[in-house]
């Protein structure tokens, strides 16, 4: 069985930092990953390192079976990444901020065809955002965005979706449908990496549980209890963030 | 020629303003509608990107490519648009290496341009009067072939952002997901900048570089505060530059002011119209 993503003595650096350091990692078809980490322990970094958004000093990729430099199959992969918002400079509708995770799919010129509408109309529909399509993202809740963005990774009809820390700054009530949205698409045959800060309403889900200590993977098997939150939040020394952990709830970054 | 003449003649004769009568009113308004149609359509993927102050960038740029026109005693619009196009691609290079670095880099773009445009200016010895027309216009002065000129870069410019506007959309909205996507996005953000510096070539002869920006930029401001989606601001954004390009130019010739300014006073007056009625809309 291929995996999707394979990742080898992956090593990264940013200047004189090592964010991730010989990091061996698998994610196989039809799991549920969960990325678990403190602040400043590389589960960003490592996310764009299998996405090819940051790139290797040391190591190897393979993405479904292929390298990397060699890997084209983009629409294979739908990736919500970590942000506040989906408002930007020009008001944007639902519709057209998923119709641009579509493009992976369809022709890069001209108006988008029926296929893709139709696309991004079952996008929207599986978290349940359809009846808001014509809604600028701006006006829409935080966990409304959230499903949005969700949906634009959803568009491209992807194998594999990778999630950064998608339910930070949302409260437990959308959370909750947040896992069912999320366990439903894995059911459906989709294998899900997900980045949390600590398992939370997620636990039911995870196949496998992927922990990250200063650029290290310090744990990988079962997602066991102790996950919760006492294993991952306290870490004396942290390599970028000094900070304490003074939001429990793994609600602010 | 002869017929193309003709209609010319024909189309302006029918418009019964006294201003219609006036040859270098005619190309006036033909050279201003151009670029205001133009501008926002590019400038809209500026304002998403939150790179609004690149148009003055590269309009900075360009003047040193206007002296440098004087100084080699060529077109000094073709030299313009050469180096707003050498520019363009230093900003957008600068500005993938990091913000901050970007941000002083700018500024080294910006007074850099300022700079060597009055060195050369004052090497070639021209005159002050020929140098005002460039940093605020000379749209009375307009030719046939200026007229060609924007007309071809208009065709561009509007080709590429109507073709690749989904694709221009997803790389200004979120490049890493473009990326994911397989986008090329360093080549669609050159793409981008092309375009605008070509934008601020023909922009500058219709409103001068110092109004350049604003009329990349004003149209996309007034408008977005009024609409819910990307394809409608970027329709009315045409349609608003185009409505305040013509109405500048109609108030220059009555108030006899120089129609650069009154373009962008047209456009700053549909900016605050656009707040207030935003502001009433949210109200009630």
């Amino acid at each position: 069985m291929t995996p999707d993503f394979h990742l080898s003595g992956a090593t990264v650096s940013f200047g004189a930092t090592v964010a991730l350091r010989n990091v061996h990692f698998h994610l196989d078809p039809g799991e549920f990953v969960v990325l678990l980490g403190a602040n400043g322990s590389g589960k960003t970094t490592m996310v764009k390192t299998l996405l090819g958004l940051t790139p290797l000093r040391q190591g190897r990729l393979d993405v479904f079976g292929t390298p990397l430099s060699k890997f084209r199959d983009w629409g294979r992969i739908g990736y919500v990444p970590q942000r506040a918002s989906a408002a930007s400079g020009v008001p944007a509708n639902a519709f057209e901020v998923v119709l641009a995770g579509r493009l992976a799919r369809s022709r890069k010129w001209g108006p988008h065809t029926k296929d893709d509408a139709r696309a991004v109309t079952e996008a929207l529909e599986l978290v349940d955002m359809a009846d808001k399509h014509k809604e600028p993202v701006a006006t829409l809740s935080g966990g409304q965005q959230q499903r949005v963005l969700i949906a634009r990774a959803l568009a491209g009809e992807p194998d594999v979706l990778v999630l950064d820390e998608p339910v930070s700054g949302i409260d437990l009530e959308h959370q909750e449908s947040f896992a069912t949205t999320l366990g439903a698409l894995n059911r459906g045959g989709r294998s899900v990496l997900l980045v949390a800060h600590a398992l939370g309403v997620i636990e039911p889900l995870v196949s496998r549980a992927v922990v990250l200590t200063q650029g290290e993977v310090t744990y990988d098997g079962k997602p066991l209890h102790e996950l919760h939150d006492s294993h991952v939040h306290h870490h004396p020394h942290s390599v970028e963030e000094p900070l304490p952990f003074s939001n429990p709830a793994g609600g602010a970054r | 020629m002869d017929f193309f003449a003709n209609a010319w003649d024909g189309l302006w004769n029918a418009c019964s303003f006294e201003f219609c009568q006036w040859d270098f009113m005619r190309k006036a308004l033909v050279a201003a509608a151009l670029v205001g149609v133009t501008a926002p359509a590019i400038g809209i993927f500026l304002v998403q990107r939150r790179l609004s102050l690149m148009g003055d960038g590269i309009g900075h740029v360009a003047f040193t490519g206007v002296a440098a026109g004087f100084l080699l005693d060529t077109v000094p619009l073709v030299t313009a648009i050469v180096a707003a196009i050498l520019g363009a691609l230093a900003i957008e290079l600068m500005r993938e290496r990091g913000r901050t670095e970007g941000d002083v880099a700018l500024a080294v773009v910006f007074y850099g341009g300022i700079a060597g445009g009055a060195l050369l200016m004052g090497l070639s010895g021209t005159s002050n009067t020929n140098i005002l027309t460039y940093l605020f216009g000379a749209l009375l002065t307009v030719t046939s072939s200026d007229i060609l000129a924007a007309l071809g870069i208009s065709v561009i410019v509007l080709g590429i952002a109507t073709l690749l506007r989904r694709v221009l959309f997803a790389v200004s909205y979120d490049e890493e997901v473009a990326r994911v996507s397989g986008v090329s996005v360093r080549s669609l953000n050159l793409l981008v900048a092309v375009a605008a510096a070509i934008t601020v070539g023909v922009t500058m002869r219709v409103v001068g570089i110092l109004l350049v920006s604003g009329m990349l930029v004003l149209p996309v401001a007034a408008v977005q505060q009024l609409t819910r989606s990307f394809n409608a601001t970027f329709a009315g954004s045409l349609v608003l530059g185009l409505s305040v390009s013509v109405a500048g130019v109609v108030t220059s010739y009555y108030v006899d002011a120089p129609p650069g300014a009154t373009i962008v006073m047209a456009a700053i007056v549909a900016f605050v119209l656009a707040s207030v009625f935003a502001r009433a809309r949210a109200v009630v």
